[in-house]
């Protein structure tokens, strides 16, 4: 009987083992499928060995001038990407042109725009929303904003997802606070949602019709819901390598919801850098920023590269541009890996 | 953060082998509920690791680590199964069975917050 319960001790334990090594860990490695200029692809490896975190796909374009050069790993130029915060310079270059249009001005308060009544939130002027000095947190202060920002860390959900009059009413409630540099999704939603206020149309309508049309950006939009993805949209990977939901931000899309593909990254860099794109002063620095160097409407300038980063729970992007030297970069990737040191890096490559 | 799980997987997996092996006092099970509660921890919490750990900066083998602990623990739970009373002797059978929904339902709590 004792060597018998032995026996079934020892297969519990060899099953319960085997099991485990079954359900082993297996995060997803940078891609073996490689296309694009060979000599930036051998530039992108090497660089990506000095960069840490989890690789899967990465697609890169490298742009002097008229001659563009790209590099993707397990994807191609039509490879779907959400570019997270890199969607506030689209919302920054649609203040800019709204003030051409003469719409608003930047000066222009957000109450009015927007029904923000007697609150504090409604004397914040779009320039102040633009340069990230409005005095509004980095997020809606709301409980349930705040519960879900923690429960999507360990869900890898979108923690997003407030209707524009739910991101309004928050904003009635918020206290501001100083008018000092603080870097806020809840600021360029607003800022997205007034805009689309004063021209009488939706934040996704009034981006594809003032920016995405005109660049001929075919395949970028600016979702709000996941019903506006395909069925088989891409999604990313945690730094755990766990498969990411993807985050479309409801009422907060201005913040960060766009999904663009290289091949149209590579018309926006190209407009901002040669000036053609709707909007373009938005790249213009207006005020200085502690260990950034400045600020324009949401593109950061630091040692002469005007700059965006972007980041959701499964992706990382990163655009940048020098118009001393005639160069733009676009990084998409789909991990949460920083890719920022990659853009840098690529813009002073020979 | 990421690295706490794991190594909340290797305390709640040397705990649980620990209560299945030892039949001191202060470490070994007193019942069969407490040793199959405090298997499912293990199980639950490694689950919690796998999924948050970052296993591009983590060897994923290290995984094995906990598991291997918890597949001793179970191997020992077999030996000291048949010898252990169903509930513990010193607690009455209503604690028990409180004490058994409270604690399932922390861990269905915790799974329904990883995957829910």
């Amino acid at each position: 009987m004792k060597n018998a319960t032995r026996a079934v001790a020892i297969g519990a334990a060899a099953l319960t083992l085997i099991a485990g090594a079954l359900a082993l860990p297996r995060p997803p490695a940078l891609s073996g499928e490689v296309t694009g200029d060979t000599e930036l692809v051998g530039t992108m490896r090497e660089l990506l060995v000095d960069s840490p975190g989890l690789r899967d796909r990465v697609s890169v374009a490298v742009i002097d001038g008229d001659d563009v050069r790209v590099a993707h790993f397990g994807a191609s130029g039509e490879t779907e990407y959400e570019i997270g915060s890199v969607t506030k310079t689209m919302t920054a270059s649609l203040l800019a042109d709204a003030i051409e249009r003469g719409e608003v001005d930047a000066d222009t308060q957000l109450g009015e725009l927007l029904d923000l009544g007697v609150s504090e939130a409604a004397s914040i002027t779009l320039d102040e929303l633009a340069t990230q000095h409005s005095g509004l947190p980095r997020l809606a202060p709301s409980l349930a904003q705040t519960v879900s920002a923690l429960v999507a860390n360990y869900r890898a959900n979108d923690p997003y997802g407030a209707s524009v009059g739910e991101l309004v009413a928050s904003a009635t409630e918020t206290d501001v606070g100083e008018k000092r540099f603080e870097y806020s999704n809840f600021g360029f939603a607003l800022l997205g949602q007034a805009l689309a206020a004063a021209a009488d149309t939706s934040y996704p309508d009034l981006v594809e019709q003032r920016l995405f049309a005109p660049l001929g950006m075919s395949d970028t939009f600016a979702p709000t819901t996941p019903d506006d993805l395909d069925p088989d949209a891409p999604t990313g990977y945690t730094a755990s390598g766990r498969a990411s939901d993807a985050w479309t931000l409801g009422a907060d899309a201005p913040a960060g919801s766009v999904r663009s593909t290289l091949d149209d990254m590579v018309l926006y860099a190209r407009a901002q850098l040669d000036e053609s794109a709707p909007g373009v002063k938005a790249t213009e620095p207006v005020t200085e920023v502690d260990d950034l160097g400045s600020i324009g409407y949401a593109w950061f300038t630091t040692e002469g590269v005007t700059w965006h980063n972007g980041g959701t729970g499964g992706f990382t992007s990163w655009v940048g541009f020098d118009r001393s030297t005639d160069r733009a970069v676009v990084v998409l990737n789909n991990t949460t890996a920083s890719v920022d040191e990659l853009g840098f890096a690529l813009m002073e490559v020979k | 953060m990421e690295f706490i799980t794991g190594f909340l997987a290797l305390a709640f997996a040397a705990i649980f082998a620990l209560s299945a092996a030892n039949r001191g006092k202060v470490w070994g099970a007193k019942s069969r509920l407490d040793l199959v509660l405090s298997g499912v921890d293990a199980v639950v919490v490694l689950f919690a690791a796998r999924l948050l750990m970052p296993w591009s900066i983590v060897s994923p083998w290290l995984w094995l680590i906990p598991v291997a602990i918890v597949a001793a623990g179970v191997g020992f739970a077999v030996i000291r199964w048949s010898g252990l009373p169903v509930t513990r002797p010193d607690k009455s059978r209503r604690h028990a069975v409180i004490w058994g929904a409270v604690h399932a339902a922390v861990l269905a709590a915790l799974v329904f917050l990883l995957v829910g």
